[in-house]
C-alpha cells in the first residue's frame, strides 16, 4: 500500500509537468503583446519594456521560461507576480475561498439531489418517479451549461426573485443559483448512473440473499443494494470535484462571481499569462492529487481492491 | 399419518410471463416434508427445482414470475396468503435456504462476520458485541479454521468450501426447522463437495431440520436423502424412500435416470443418457409431459396427464402404467426401440 501510494506520488511529476507544460506553452503563444497592451495608449519607453521583460524572463527560450517558473513555484511556492507586480498567490489567496465555498454548495447539492433521484428511480424503476428522473437527467445532461445558468436565472432570479443572480454580496444565499448551475450535470450523471447500478444490485443475488435472510426491505435496498451501488457513485464524485474547477470559469463569470474560475476568464482576456499558469498550475496538482485519494478511497469502500 | 407435515407444497403452479410468452415453469407441484427428514428433489437442469426453492422462500422475481395456483402450507399455514410481515419474519428464522454459487450469494462488500452477526442483530435484536460473538460461534461450528480471526475477512478471501460454509452458517444461524439447499456442491470441487455434504447432515441430525437438497446429481441423494421426489418440466413425476426409488422405479423417468449412471462414480453429465430433450415450457406436450421421450408411451399417454398417484405403500408415480414400471412388466413400444 505505502509503496503504492509512492509510486503514484512520483507519476505526480511527468503528469505535473506535461500538463503545466502545455498550458505555459498555450498561454505565451497567445497573439499580442501583453507588456505594450498594458501602457494603452501611450507608447512605452523602449528602455522599460526591455526590463520588464527581463524581469519575467521574456527573452530567454521558451523551456528555459518554463523551467524558471516552475523552480519557482516548487522551491518557493511563488507563483510570479502580474505585469503590475501583484503576486500571483496573492490573486489566488483572494478567490480561492469564494470558489471552494461555490463548489462546496455544487458537491452537496449534486450529492443529495444526485443521490435521492437515483434512489428513487431505481427501486421505483419504470413507474412515473423514474420515468421523470429520467427525462429531466436527460434534458440537463444535454443542455449547456450556459442555458442551464441562463434559465436559473430567469426563472429562479428574475420571474420569481427567489435568488440573487448575480455576485456575492447577499451572502451565502447568493451561491445558491451559480452551485445548481455548476452541478446540475453531475447530478444529473449521479442519478442516472446509481439509478442503473442499483437496478443491477437489487437483482443480485447477495441481494436475493438478504431478502432471503428474512431483512425488511428497506434494509435490504439500504444496507445490502445500496451499500454496493454507491462505490461508483462515491468515486465519481470525488473525481468530479477536480472537473468542477473547470465549470466555475463558466459559471462564475456569468453569475460575476469573483472566484478562482472568473479571474482565469478575466486573466486570459487581459493575457497576463503568470495568472493563468499559476492558477492553472495549482489545479494541476489539486486534480493529482484528489485522482490518487479516489483511487485510495475506492480500496477503502471496495475491499476486493488492493493496490500492491 | 395424523400430524400435519412440516411443509407441504399443494397443487402449485408458478409461470414466467415474457415477451416470448408464458414460461409454465412449476405446474401442479406436490410434496411435503417432515421435521427432520431429508427430501432430496432431484431433476435436470431447468426443471424447475430453484423456481421451487424460490417460491417456499418468497424471493421469486416478480414479475416475471407469477404465483398462478396452489398452496404452500408451513405447519399447516399457507404462507402465499400470509402477509408480508408475518412472512418476512418466517424467512431465515424458521425456513432458510443455501444457495448455489456462495460467491455470488455473499454480500462482497461486507465482512462474513457482519452478514452472519447480521441474523442476531435483526431478528434477536442483539447489539454489536455479542452478535459477533455468535458469530464466530458460528463459524467455528461449521468448520471454519481460526474463526476468531476470520469474522473480519470478505468472502472472497475465502475458498470456495468456506463460502459455503459461511453461507450454511448463515441460513442455521436461527435455528430454522425448513433449510433449502439449492444445488449446494454444485460449484464446489469433487473433495469438498463431500464435506460440505457431511456437515449439512451431521447439522440438520444435531437441529432436527427438515432438509430440502435440491440436486440433478443422483449420486449425492443416495447417501443423504430420506425420500425423492423426482421432477420434470416443472412437476413431481415420481415420489418415494430412497431404497425404493433405487430398487424399483415406478417411472420410466426415473428408470431412465438411473441406468444413465455410470457403474463407478465417474465425472461427466450423469442425466444426459435419455434420448431427447425436456419440454419447452412455453409449449407444453398434451398429456404426460415425458410422453415425447418415454419408450412407453401410448395413445393414453398424449391425451391424458397421468396424476401423482400410488404405485405401492408409499410409493407415488405420475404414469399411467406405473404398476407395470414398478413390478417391471412392461416392455417399450417397437418404435422406441428402433
Ligand atoms: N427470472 C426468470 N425469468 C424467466 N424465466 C425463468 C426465471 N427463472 C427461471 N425461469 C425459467 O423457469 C424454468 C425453471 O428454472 P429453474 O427452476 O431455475 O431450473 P432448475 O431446475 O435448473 O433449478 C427454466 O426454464 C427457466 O428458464
Ligand atoms: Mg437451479
Amino acid at each position: 500500500m505505502t509503496q503504492y501510494i509512492i509510486r503514484r506520488l512520483l507519476q505526480f511529476i511527468p503528469v505535473t509537468i506535461f500538463a503545466t507544460l502545455i498550458v505555459y506553452w498555450l498561454v505565451f503563444s497567445m497573439p499580442g503583446d501583453p507588456i505594450r497592451a498594458l501602457s494603452g495608449d501611450r507608447p512605452m519607453p523602449e528602455a522599460q519594456v526591455e526590463a520588464i521583460r527581463e524581469q519575467y524572463n521574456l527573452n530567454d527560450p521558451f523551456l528555459v521560461q518554463y523551467a524558471k517558473y516552475m523552480w519557482g513555484v516548487f522551491t518557493q511556492g511563488d507563483f510570479g507576480t502580474t505585469f503590475q507586480g501583484r503576486p500571483v498567490l496573492d490573486i489566488i489567496q483572494q478567490t480561492l475561498p469564494t470558489t471552494l465555498t461555490l463548489a462546496a454548495f455544487a458537491f452537496v447539492f449534486q450529492g443529495i439531489i444526485g443521490i435521492i433521484a437515483g434512489i428513487l428511480s431505481g427501486v421505483y424503476k419504470d413507474r412515473f418517479i423514474d420515468r421523470l428522473v429520467q427525462v429531466s437527467t436527460v434534458v440537463v445532461v444535454a443542455l449547456p451549461t450556459l442555458a442551464i445558468a441562463f434559465l436559473l436565472q430567469l426563472v429562479f432570479g428574475l420571474n420569481l426573485g427567489l435568488f440573487p443572480i448575480a455576485g456575492i454580496q447577499q451572502g451565502l444565499v447568493s451561491y445558491i443559483l451559480p452551485a445548481i448551475a455548476l452541478g446540475a450535470v453531475s447530478t444529473a450523471m449521479i442519478a442516472r448512473m446509481l439509478r442503473s447500478e442499483l437496478i443491477e444490485a437489487l437483482q443480485s443475488d447477495y441481494v436475493r440473499t438478504a431478502t432471503a435472510k428474512g431483512l425488511k426491505r428497506g434494509r435490504v435496498i439500504g444496507r445490502h443494494g445500496l451499500r454496493n451501488s454507491l462505490i461508483p457513485v462515491v468515486t465519481f464524485m470525488g473525481a468530479d470535484l477536480a472537473t468542477m474547477m473547470g465549470g466555475t470559469i463558466v459559471v462564475e463569470s456569468i453569475f460575476n462571481i469573483p472566484g478562482l474560475g472568473g479571474q482565469i476568464f478575466r486573466s486570459i482576456q487581459a493575457q497576463e499569462g503568470t495568472v493563468v499558469v499559476g492558477i492553472v498550475t495549482l489545479l494541476v496538482l489539486f486534480y493529482v492529487t484528489l485522482n490518487l485519494l479516489v483511487d485510495l478511497l475506492y480500496a477503502v469502500l471496495d475491499p476486493r481492491i488492493r493496490y500492491d | 399419518m395424523t400430524t400435519t407435515p412440516l411443509l407441504e407444497v399443494k397443487d402449485l403452479h408458478v409461470e414466467f410471463r415474457t415477451k416470448s410468452g408464458v414460461a409454465q415453469a412449476i405446474n401442479g407441484l406436490n410434496f411435503s416434508l417432515n421435521a427432520g427428514e431429508t427430501l432430496a428433489i432431484l431433476g435436470e437442469s431447468g426443471s424447475g427445482k430453484s423456481v421451487t426453492a424460490q417460491t417456499i422462500m418468497g424471493i421469486l422475481d416478480m414479475p416475471p414470475g407469477h404465483i398462478a395456483g396452489g398452496q404452500i402450507l408451513y405447519r399447516g399455514e399457507d404462507i402465499l396468503t400470509m402477509n408480508e410481515t408475518k412472512r418476512r419474519k418466517l424467512r431465515g428464522v424458521n425456513i432458510s435456504m443455501i444457495f448455489q454459487d456462495a460467491l455470488s450469494a455473499l454480500n462482497p462488500v461486507l465482512p462474513v462476520g457482519w452478514q452472519i452477526a447480521e441474523m442476531f442483530r435483526v431478528h434477536r435484536g442483539m447489539k454489536r458485541g455479542p452478535a459477533k460473538k455468535k458469530a464466530i460461534e458460528l463459524m467455528q461450528r461449521v468448520g471454519i479454521p481460526g474463526a476468531e480471526g476470520r469474522v473480519g475477512d470478505y468472502p472472497h478471501q475465502f475458498s470456495g468450501g468456506m463460502r459455503q460454509r459461511i453461507m450454511i452458517a448463515i441460513a442455521i444461524a436461527l435455528d430454522p426447522d425448513v433449510l433449502i439447499a439449492d444445488e449446494p456442491t454444485t460449484a464446489l470441487d469433487v473433495t469438498v463437495q463431500a464435506q460440505v455434504m457431511r456437515l449439512l447432515k451431521e447439522l440438520q441430525v444435531e437441529n432436527n431440520m427438515g432438509l430440502i437438497l435440491i440436486t440433478h446429481d443422483l449420486g449425492v441423494v443416495a447417501d443423504v436423502a430420506d425420500k425423492i421426489a423426482v421432477m420434470y418440466a416443472g412437476r413431481v413425476m415420481e415420489a418415494a424412500d430412497v431404497y425404493e426409488i433405487y430398487a424399483k422405479p415406478a417411472h420410466p423417468y426415473t428408470k431412465g435416470l438411473l441406468e444413465s449412471i455410470p457403474r463407478i462414480d465417474a465425472e461427466g453429465d450423469r442425466l444426459s443418457a435419455i434420448p431427447g430433450l425436456p419440454p419447452s415450457l412455453t409449449d407444453m406436450p398434451s398429456g404426460c409431459p415425458f410422453n415425447p421421450r418415454c419408450p412407453y408411451a401410448t395413445d393414453l399417454c398424449v391425451s391424458d396427464r397421468p396424476e401423482l398417484l400410488p404405485a405401492a405403500e408409499g410409493h407415488y408415480s405420475a404414469c399411467h402404467y406405473r404398476e407395470d414400471v414398478y413390478q417391471g412388466t412392461i416392455e417399450p413400444r417397437q418404435e422406441a426401440q428402433a
